[in-house]
Parts: structure tokens; C-alpha cells; sequence
């Protein structure tokens, strides 16, 4: 059996990659892929709660999460063809035209 | 009697519909629907008279009380707004809706200018709504709202011409002088609540007599401060600006506001508190004091004025003082008659002075005038009775009885002083009648073109001069049990009558001198150095305004000059300042870059996460 | 077990490490494979099978499939932003490194310090959902997705059109 501690150490390990990956990268497919790597990290927090308290709850949860993540990828891949059309590349910095 | 709240309505009504429609209306529909007004609260008053004269039972006072629904009411204090009548409000019914009529009846025939017209007749509704709304409800807070109504009527009434910027300037300063005052009068009426915690007029009254000691200081402050409050409306000394003001309305309005209807607000006041007054003997005091320099003032300006309005304003003026002599002497019945003399007599003077104004285009400086008896002698005619209302001619007029009682209550008082003012005043009055008679109708003729005025100009000035005369001087007013009415020592008062018989002899023989015939030593006497600089003292009212201007005005602009700039709000400019420095930084921060929005919900999070783990 | 456990997450980690700092698109998409298929490894450690199974079928190979679908349609083989000649440059890098690194050491010094026993203890005090619940759940899902499917249709719509 694997402890909570150690499966919520890795969690948050995957989390904080997605995140630095999320603020390092200005291409935005990279950026994405991040993303579902930050989710991943959300995702295993819930099924190592779930196991450990040996309730389907968190499965649940974490079913639903995964949902969630592909209706995300599905929108931000949208966006990034969205995003070509009309700047003809994939930097997400060309677009800073919403500012104070 | 049940209609007596359409009294406040049909003015209001009619106020409404003037001001509203009158630019569409006909001039002649306008004077028909002002005068109907007038007719219809004349015919509501002549009910209520009837009715009040069948219900009076001996020994008894008619109170007719109507409660019409509850204002508002907080706690246990409510406000209700019901009208009251009994002898002291149906006399000022009276006397306001009968001269209401007649000055209307008067402006139809005097005013020929369209917009004037309908102006006219809205605000002069609005008015008497006013003055109707104070004599008739019985709370004071109630009264409050009429006060205020009045001040209003007559920042309306004296910026009739307000297309001359001095008319608007005369409007303003009479509607700040007025609120002003007003500001006295609220200060008395929370001190009556602090103190009975009543407003309601007679709980006042037998909470007042029950409650207080006689002479106490809160009743000297209470009285003062509604003394203070009635005197602006009733023009005393410090107060008496706006009086000034209104020569410059058209000669209607004039008559409106000077004789019949802004001065009742206060008379009314202190007559219904009378017995509130009676108790501070201070206050009278300090009324009479005023009163005496009103005389004094009013009566030496206008001795030396050369415009016609001016004239009779001040001699007006003058005459209102009489009233506060009465009051002060506590003889309050003989306030009441001195009140109906003061309204027909000046009433009168302003009616005939607009007749005589017209006649001669529009021209007001008497010195241009001169000559007139033979052209008019009706209007002569006319004034030499107004003279002898005002010189208080012995046993023909009334005002010889009225005044000569005032004067010797102050005497039998032994405050001599004032009775010597009093006869002052008289004798300084009549003479400036007598100049005004002299100048304009003797003399050689300056004047070429005079109109000629229809003869229906003079029908409410006909009816106005039957009572001046002494027919009238003991009127059976129903006044008993309101207020006190006070008896007259009569020991000597045939040696005080004689003594003014004197007075007004004096002042014949006087105005005979000056202004008749004036012979060489009588120019002498007058291009004398000192008398000049009285003269041009008078003439600049006293410097009153220029006072006023020294030591009011003038701080107060001092003061806001200074404030302008706000020295006490300085040290805090550097919150303004940082508040901008953070917004500039705040908004640079947005930028648009969404790395670096990741980076900084990254930094929040960790402080969120650190202050969650280690506190 | 434990080490299989050991061996997974660290699989996990390096893949997930490679995803971020790679370059070619392909790579990357590869990387992301390996990074999920060993959490889902961890997952069936857990004992979590069924929702394991669905997390490979309907996660990996959605996942997957879709970016690898934008980036033939794209035709994307190298990342064009990045430059540099060693990657990503540490100007870049650098602030958002230290700040990651905060943030993990403070997330895990909360999970290391937490007193797991107070947890077992109220053990029975959870209750568990009713099937209502899940049936919700299983709506809200899909309206999610088609929710999804939707927008990147109606995003994508124009651009197909004119090829």
C-alpha cells in the first residue's frame, strides 16, 4: 500500500512541473501540454485520496476531472487554430492587447 | 365652515394652473381666474363669519378645529395638519382675503403687461396660500411651512422684472435675508418642543402658563427667538432690507407685500403666542427698543428720499413700528385695530401713488414733479385723507385714537423715552406726507402730458378711505379669551390727546414752513453743514448697507477665500497622492501578458499557501 | 510495490520534465504519453482499476489523439518560438524556476507536516454520495464535453471551411 504522503508528494511534484511549464513556454501548444500535465498532477491527488480512504468518491471526481481536462485541451486547441489564423504563429505573448 | 380648507386649495389650485398654463391663457381669462380666487375665498370667508357670528354663544369662544390627515409622526410626536379658527384667525381672514380682493381688484385695472399679468396673479396665489396656511393651521411646525412659503412668494413677487439683473440681485437678497431670520424662528420652536415637547398652539399656551415661571430664561429665549423670527417678516430695523427691496415689484405686488399679506405672518405669530410673549417682560423690552428704532430710522429716511416708492415704503416702515409698540405695552386688542389702520393706510398710499406714478408716465422723483392739483384734485383729495390718517388728525381719524392710546399705554408704562419716539415718529411722518402732498401737487407745473386714468382704478381706493376715518376705530373684534385685552389708565389722557393735537399742529405748521413756501433763512438753515451731512446720512439709509457689507459680507468673503483653497484639508494631499502612485503601478502591472499574469497567481498562491502552513 | 511505486513516479517525473523543456513537437507528444501511462501505472497500484482503465481509455488516448490531430493539421514539427541554440534561454526560465521551487517546497512541506492519523481517525465519519449524485455527475460531464465540442467547432468552423 502506498501512502497518502507519498502519493500527494508526487502529485504535487507533477503540478509544480505543469506550472513551470505553463510559465516558461510561449509557444502555445507547449502551453497546453502543460496544462493537461498540471491536471495530471490534480488528477492523481484525487484517485491516492480515494484509494486511501476507500470510498469511489475521489474516482468519481477524478473521472469528472478528466472530463473537464479534455473539454479544456478540446477549447485550447480551438484557440490555437484560432490563434494562427489570425497572427500566423504560436506565440501566445502576441497577444497583449488587453491591458490596463 | 367645513370648507375653510378650500381657503389654502383655491389659491394653490389656482397658483398652479397660472403657473403652468398662464403663457397660453388670455390676459383678461388670467384676471378673471386671479380674481375669481380672490372672490371665492371672500365668499368662503363671508360663510365662516356667518357661521361664527349664529354659533357664538355668550361667554363662550367658537374654537372650529379640523383635523385633516396626519402629516407625519415619529415616536410619539406626531405632526398633524389641521386647521384651526376661531375670532383671531377669522379677523385675519378677513382683513387678508377683503384687501386680497381689493389689490387684485386693483391690478387688473393697473397692470397692462401681459407676462406681468399672469406672473402676477400665480405668485401673488401662491401668497396667499402662504399667509393663509400660517394664520389657519394650528401647529407650528405646520406654520413653518407657510413661513416658508411666504419667503418664497416674495422672492417670486420681487423678481418680476427679472430681466434686470438688480431686480434678481433685490429678490436674492430679500429671500436670504428672510431664511435667515427663519433659521431664528425654528431655533424657537425646537426650544418650545425641548421645553412643553408640544407643538400644537393652545397646548403650547396652557403647557407655557402651567409649566414656566414668568421671566424665567427659557422663556426669554424662547420668546426672543420668535420675536427675532417674526421680525423679518414684519420688516423691523436690522431686518428691514427686503422691505426696501420690494419697490422694486410692480406697485400691485407692492401693496401685497408690504400692507396685507407678508407682514401678517409675523403680527399673526405674536398675537397668537401672546400669552406666550406676556410672560417675558424682557423680550418686550427688547421689542420695544427695536420698535423705537425702526421709528427713528424709518422716519428720517424717508423725510429726505425723492422717489415715491421709497417714500411710502418708509413711511410704511415706520408705521409698522406702532404695532410693536402696542405689543410691547401688552395691549394686544389695540395691535389688532393699529394692524387694520396700518393695512388700510398703507394700502391706500400705495394704491394712490401707483395712480399717481402712472399718471405721470412712470416718472418717480418727486423733485421733477410739481403742480398737479389742478389736473387731478381727486387724487389730492385722496392723499390729503391718507395724511390725515398718517398725522393722526384729532378726532377725525382713527389713527389719532389708535396711536394716541398706543402712545400713551407707553407713557402710563413710564418708559417716556420711547412714548417720546412714538410722538416723534407721528410728527416725522406727517411730515413727510406733507412733502410728498406739497412737492408733487403744489409748486409751479413740471410735468406737460398726463395721462388720464379710468375713474374704475379708483373704486378700491374709494372703499378703502371710509375706513380711515374714526367711524371704525372701535371695530367689535371677536378676540376674547385669545387674547388678553388689556384696560387703559384714562387718568390724564385727555391732557395726552391735547398734547398730541399738538404734535400734529406742529408738524402742520412745520411742513408749512418747509415745504410750501420755503423763504430764504429756511434755504440757510439747510444748506448748513451739519443738517447737509444729516441728510446725506439718511439718505444713504443710514449707511445700513454699507455696514452690512463691512461686517457681514465682507468677512464673509474674506473667510471664503481663505476656505477656498481648503488649508485644513492640505496635509492630507498625500493620500490622493498615493492613491494615484498605486493606481499608476497597478495598472502597469496588467499588461497583457499571460506568462506573466501565471506568474503572479504563482506568488499569490505561495503567499496564500505560507500563510496557511505556518500561521 | 513500493518500488514499482518509486520507479513510476519517477518515470512520471522525468517525462513530465522532458514535455516541458523539449522542442519538437512530436517528442513532446510522446514524452506526455509516458508521463501519463506511468501515473496511470500508479494508479492501478492504488487499486483503482476501473477508473484507471477509463483514465487510459478516455484521458491518454483523447489527449493524445487531439494534439497530435492539431499538430498534422498544422503541420508544426519544431516549437518556432524558441530560438536559441540551447533551448529555451535562462532569462526566461530562471524566475519562474525559483518561484516553481518555492512554491513545491512550501506544498510539500504542508503534505510532509500534515498529521495523517487525525484523517483514519474520523474514517467513519464519511458518508458516502448517493447514486443521484453520480448520475449528476455523469450529465454534467457530457454536457461538458459537448459543451466543448460546441465552442471548438464553431472556433474551428471558418478555418475549415476554407481548406
Amino acid at each position: 500500500m502506498i501512502p497518502l504522503m507519498y502519493g500527494l508528494i508526487f502529485a504535487s511534484i507533477l503540478f509544480v512541473i505543469g506550472l513551470l511549464g505553463v510559465m516558461i513556454r510561449r509557444n502555445l501548444y507547449f502551453l497546453l501540454l502543460s496544462l493537461v500535465i498540471m491536471n495530471n498532477g490534480a488528477i492523481a491527488a484525487l484517485f491516492v485520496a480515494s484509494s486511501y480512504w476507500q470510498q469511489s468518491d475521489g474516482e468519481v471526481l477524478a473521472i469528472l476531472a478528466v472530463t473537464a481536462v479534455l473539454a479544456q485541451i478540446s477549447v485550447g486547441l480551438a484557440l490555437l487554430v484560432k490563434l494562427i489564423y489570425r497572427r500566423k504563429n504560436f506565440n501566445i505573448d502576441s497577444l497583449s492587447e488587453m491591458k490596463g | 365652515m367645513n370648507l375653510l380648507y378650500l381657503t389654502i386649495i383655491v389659491p394653490l389650485l389656482s397658483f398652479l394652473i397660472l403657473v403652468c398654463f398662464g403663457r397660453q391663457i388670455q390676459s383678461i381669462n388670467v384676471m378673471l381666474i386671479g380674481i375669481c380666487t380672490m372672490f371665492l375665498v371672500g365668499l368662503i370667508t363671508i360663510f365662516s363669519c356667518i357661521d361664527f357670528t349664529t354659533n357664538t354663544v355668550p361667554d363662550m369662544t367658537l374654537v372650529y378645529t379640523r383635523n385633516l390627515w396626519t402629516w407625519f409622526s415619529v415616536g410619539d410626536f406626531d405632526v398633524p395638519i389641521s386647521l384651526t379658527l376661531d375670532g383671531l384667525s377669522l379677523t385675519f381672514l378677513v382683513l387678508i382675503s377683503f384687501f386680497g380682493l381689493l389689490i387684485y381688484f386693483f391690478a387688473a385695472c393697473y397692470l397692462k403687461s401681459r407676462k406681468d399679468i399672469y406672473t402676477f396673479y400665480a405668485y401673488s396665489n401662491l401668497l396667499i396660500a402662504s399667509v393663509l396656511t400660517v394664520v389657519l393651521v394650528d401647529n407650528l411646525f405646520v406654520m413653518l411651512l407657510g413661513w416658508e412659503g411666504v419667503s418664497i412668494s416674495t422672492y417670486l413677487l420681487i423678481g418680476i422684472y427679472y430681466k434686470q439683473a438688480r431686480n434678481s440681485y433685490a429678490a436674492v437678497k430679500a429671500f436670504v435675508m428672510m431664511h435667515l431670520t427663519d433659521i431664528f424662528l425654528i431655533i424657537g420652536i425646537f426650544l418650545l418642543y425641548q421645553t412643553l415637547e408640544t407643538l400644537k398652539i393652545s397646548d403650547i399656551l396652557i403647557k407655557a402658563h402651567n409649566d414656566l415661571a414668568v421671566d424665567s430664561d427659557i422663556i426669554f429665549w424662547i420668546t426672543l427667538m420668535l420675536f427675532f423670527g417674526a421680525m423679518s417678516k414684519s420688516a423691523l430695523f436690522p431686518m428691514h432690507s427686503w422691505f426696501k427691496e420690494t419697490t422694486l415689484a410692480p406697485m400691485p405686488a407692492i401693496a401685497l407685500l408690504q400692507s396685507s399679506t407678508v407682514i401678517f405672518a409675523g403680527v399673526y405669530l405674536v398675537l397668537r403666542l401672546s400669552n406666550l410673549f406676556m410672560m417675558s417682560s424682557d423680550t418686550l423690552y427688547i421689542m420695544l427698543l427695536f420698535a423705537s428704532l425702526t421709528v427713528i430710522f424709518a422716519s428720517s429716511i424717508a423725510l429726505v428720499q425723492n422717489d415715491i416708492k421709497q417714500i411710502i415704503t418708509y413711511i410704511n416702515l415706520a408705521q409698522i413700528s406702532y404695532l410693536f409698540y402696542a405689543f410691547s405695552t401688552q395691549s394686544w386688542n389695540l395691535s389688532l385695530s393699529c394692524l387694520i389702520n396700518y393695512t388700510v393706510t398703507s394700502t391706500l398710499l400705495i394704491l394712490a401713488s401707483a395712480i399717481l406714478i402712472k399718471q405721470c408716465q412712470g416718472e418717480r422723483d418727486i423733485n421733477k414733479l410739481g403742480g398737479l392739483l389742478k389736473s387731478n384734485r381727486v387724487l389730492y383729495a385722496i392723499f390729503l385723507v391718507i395724511m390725515l390718517s398718517l398725522s393722526a388728525l384729532p378726532w377725525v381719524s382713527a389713527s389719532f385714537y389708535i396711536k394716541g392710546d398706543i402712545i400713551w399705554g407707553l407713557m402710563a408704562q413710564d418708559s417716556l423715552m420711547a412714548g417720546t419716539i412714538g410722538l416723534l415718529g407721528i410728527l416725522l411722518s406727517s411730515l413727510c406726507i406733507w412733502r410728498l402732498i406739497f412737492l408733487v401737487f403744489h409748486h409751479s407745473i413740471k410735468i406737460e402730458k398726463i395721462i388720464r386714468i379710468r375713474k374704475i382704478n379708483y373704486y378700491p381706493i374709494f372703499i378703502l378711505l371710509i375706513f380711515t376715518t374714526a367711524l371704525f376705530i372701535y371695530l367689535p373684534l371677536p378676540i376674547q379669551g385669545i387674547i388678553p385685552i388689556a384696560n387703559l389708565d384714562t387718568q390724564g389722557q385727555v391732557l395726552f390727546r391735547i398734547l398730541l393735537c399738538a404734535v400734529t399742529l406742529l408738524s402742520l405748521v412745520i411742513a408749512y414752513i418747509l415745504y410750501a413756501h420755503p423763504n430764504a433763512e429756511v434755504h440757510e438753515i439747510l444748506n448748513t453743514p451739519m443738517i447737509k451731512s444729516l441728510g446725506k446720512l439718511c439718505k444713504s439709509d443710514w449707511r445700513f448697507d454699507y455696514l452690512l457689507n463691512n461686517l457681514f459680507v465682507k468677512p464673509y468673503i474674506y473667510l471664503a477665500n481663505l476656505l477656498k483653497k481648503d488649508p485644513l484639508a492640505l496635509w492630507d494631499d498625500w493620500i490622493m497622492w498615493g492613491i494615484k502612485k498605486i493606481n499608476a503601478y497597478i495598472v502597469s502591472l496588467e499588461n497583457g501578458q499571460i506568462r506573466w499574469y501565471m506568474v503572479s497567481m504563482v506568488i499569490g498562491s505561495i503567499i496564500i499557501l505560507m500563510l496557511l502552513i505556518f500561521i | 510495490m513500493i518500488v514499482v511505486f518509486y520507479i513510476a513516479s519517477i518515470i512520471a517525473v522525468v517525462a513530465s520534465i522532458k514535455v516541458i523543456f523539449c522542442r519538437r513537437v512530436e517528442k513532446a507528444i510522446l514524452y506526455l504519453a509516458i508521463s501519463l501511462f506511468a501515473s496511470a501505472l500508479i494508479f492501478i497500484l492504488l487499486e483503482t482499476y476501473i477508473s484507471a482503465v477509463l483514465y487510459i481509455l478516455l484521458f491518454i488516448s483523447g489527449a493524445v489523439i487531439l494534439f497530435r490531430a492539431v499538430s498534422l493539421r498544422l503541420e508544426m514539427r519544431r516549437d518556432n518560438v524558441e530560438n536559441g541554440k540551447h533551448g529555451i534561454s535562462p532569462k526566461i526560465w530562471l524566475g519562474p524556476l525559483v518561484l516553481a521551487f518555492i512554491l513545491l517546497v512550501v506544498l510539500i512541506y504542508g503534505v510532509v507536516s500534515t498529521d495523517y492519523t487525525q484523517f483514519t481517525e474520523s474514517h467513519e465519519l464519511m458518508h458516502q454520495m448517493s447514486i443521484y449524485a453520480y448520475v449528476l455527475m455523469a450529465e454534467l460531464a457530457a454536457f461538458l464535453l459537448l459543451g466543448a465540442a460546441v465552442i471548438s467547432y464553431h472556433f474551428m468552423h471558418r478555418m475549415l471551411s476554407e481548406k
